[in-house]
């Protein structure tokens, strides 16, 4: 699993019968350097944004943990053609990098 | 990390911010999130495994999304 913030909703009037039950959300990697500083950290340009399933109700602003590649559809039992998937909702990160 | 609302493969286990270093220690890359059978100290430092199947059979979910898993702890 990877550190990414949501930073907006996708809304889609037509789509793939195998994504209802959930949200698609835009969310933004978070480096090292933004996990350190998570209340003033900015989107990073270096790293492009995605697009992650959610059926846990992750809202905007919120960090996430999420999984990409093959394990994404793992919870599913139909073929699902997602990227990512939120796996959970941080509440809290104890993050202490050794100097 | 701490998660109130999370897969349900995910309670009960420990979930370990994780720094990939280089062969001299040196932080290298992006942080990963791994769960851990064996708890693990704060700069304690580990072996990570990225086979999802062994994760999935370690949580005993067969849908769980988790992938990478603490697979040993290293002495020094």
């Amino acid at each position: 699993m990877k550190l990414a913030r949501v930073i907006g909703r996708v809304v889609l009037s037509k789509k793939e019968e195998a994504l209802a039950g959930g949200f698609l959300l835009i969310a933004a990697p978070l480096d090292r350097e933004q996990v350190a500083d998570l209340k003033n950290a900015a989107v990073s340009k270096k790293q492009s944004n995605f697009v992650v399933y959610d059926n846990l109700g992750a809202a905007q602003g919120d960090i996430i943990a999420y999984v990409d590649g093959a394990e994404a559809t793992a919870p599913f039992d139909r073929p699902i053609p997602i990227d990512a998937y939120n796996v959970g909702i941080v509440d809290r990160l104890n993050y202490k990098p050794q100097a | 990390m701490v998660s109130t609302c999370a897969h349900k493969s995910v309670s009960g286990n420990a979930l370990f911010l994780c720094q990939p270093i280089d062969e001299n220690g040196v932080d290298m890359g992006e942080i990963v999130i791994a769960i851990s059978p064996f708890g693990g100290g704060l700069g304690s430092k580990v072996l990570i495994s990225t086979d999802g199947g062994a994760t999935r059979e370690y949580v005993k979910d067969s849908k769980s999304p988790l992938r990478n898993s603490i697979v040993c702890v290293l002495d020094d």
